[in-house]
């Protein structure tokens, strides 16, 4: 029974699948409403989340670099227009226990099936342990486009830490999928 | 410090790689009437969508075969009231073709009338066989003309651009210089600007 019903999900499935038309004009008058366009141009103004997972090193004078080990985030974003974006994020850096909140803009050219981006932040670096200090955070990257909701991306950022005394240096790598809605 | 130089790197030869001239040259073959709005110019869709409300229009009309003959038809002036370069032809062509095919309308040739009467000249100049040779005299008269105009509005603001077209189409009786029939199709066509890239 439990197939049956199982086949008869999947067959409904694939009838509407197979149902769904796109576009044509050789419909019933107005059935050719609401369709076509740029396939590659999405809709303007868009929310989008990212989520990244890599890696970063720090670099402090007078020390050799220190592998931080993994480091994950969620960057939750407002595209403006393909170009512009505005962004608010959080990153954990797993093996400093140090968390990121930030906030910045994001600007992006396009070219199919390619998104370039470069970005700057201003964020607030709060380790588990010890004081929390401000950072300026520019960035560039590279988006492949999945589909108009998907996108694959791997971005480079620099971090300079402001410290009392000195200013620490990160280098950010990291991978990530970016959902617009 | 040897992951971000081989990111930079690879950054770098993504751009340098799809850098250089460019050109259309993959393609396929697909459906002609799929739509597709890849810019906010007349295209061939709208062409099918206008042939096809006129056709069924003209067809349907009790008025043409009201007389129990299949009525003779010539095509005249299409006026193309636009901004852009239209093919107006290609329109009435499209229009000709499927009515013919119906077998609803007859059309007579009055675009190469010059080249028939040239060619009456000649084979009544003695180089063709006198029994086969034609002649002026058995053309059939047409019992309609038809014409039609076709219009454009633009609005734009900003991002946003709606399109609008107005094809009218009119048959008039030669006889009597009545419109026997006339139908519109209207086509509105929403565009939001956005950039594609190079």
């Amino acid at each position: 029974m439990k197939r049956f019903f199982l086949a008869l999900i999947f067959a409904l499935l694939v009838s509407g699948v197979a149902s769904a038309q796109t576009g044509r004009t050789d419909g019933s008058e107005e059935s050719e409403f609401g369709k076509g366009g740029y396939p590659f141009a999405g809709p303007a103004s868009q929310f989008y989340l990212n989520t990244s997972f890599g890696s970063g090193f720090f670099k402090t004078p007078g020390l050799a670099n220190t592998q931080t080990g993994f480091l994950y985030g969620v960057d939750l974003g407002f595209e403006i227009d393909q170009w512009l974006g505005v962004q608010m994020g959080y990153t954990y850096l797993s093996d400093r226990d140090l968390s990121i909140y930030s906030i910045g803009s994001r600007f992006a050219y396009t070219y199919e099936p390619f998104v370039y981006h470069v970005s700057l932040s201003a964020g607030l670096y709060d380790p588990e342990i010890g004081s929390q200090n401000f950072g300026l955070a520019p960035g560039a990257g590279i988006d492949i486009r999945i589909n108009d909701r998907v996108r694959l991306g791997i971005e480079y950022k620099h971090d300079f830490i402001f410290t009392d005394n000195i200013t620490t240096d990160m280098d950010r790598v990291n991978a990530g999928l970016k959902f617009f809605f | 410090m040897k992951t971000p130089i081989l990111i930079t790197a690879l950054l770098f030869s993504l751009t340098i790689g799809c850098a250089g001239p460019r050109a259309f040259t993959k393609g396929t073959y697909e459906d002609p009437e799929t739509v597709a709005l890849l810019d906010d110019r007349f295209n061939e869709n709208d062409m099918q969508l206008i042939a096809k409300k006129m056709i069924g229009s003209i067809i349907e009309s009790p008025k043409l075969t009201a007389e129990g003959k299949v009525p003779a038809v010539m095509l005249g002036k299409m006026r193309n009231r636009t901004t852009e370069h239209i093919d107006m032809v290609a329109l009435l062509n499209k229009l000709k073709t499927a009515l013919i095919q119906s077998g609803k309308l007859r059309f007579v040739d009055a675009t190469n009338r010059r080249d028939i009467a040239q060619e009456y000249d000649y084979q009544q100049s003695g180089y063709v066989d006198p029994t086969q040779a034609k002649g002026p005299g058995k053309q059939i008269g047409s019992d309609f003309m038809l014409t039609g105009t076709l219009s454009s509005n633009v609005q734009e603001v900003g991002k946003d651009k709606l399109v609008y077209y107005k094809a009218t189409f009119q048959l008039t009786n030669l006889e009597t210089s009545e419109i026997v029939w006339t139908d519109e199709k209207e086509i509105r066509k929403a565009y939001k600007k956005r950039s594609i890239g190079l």
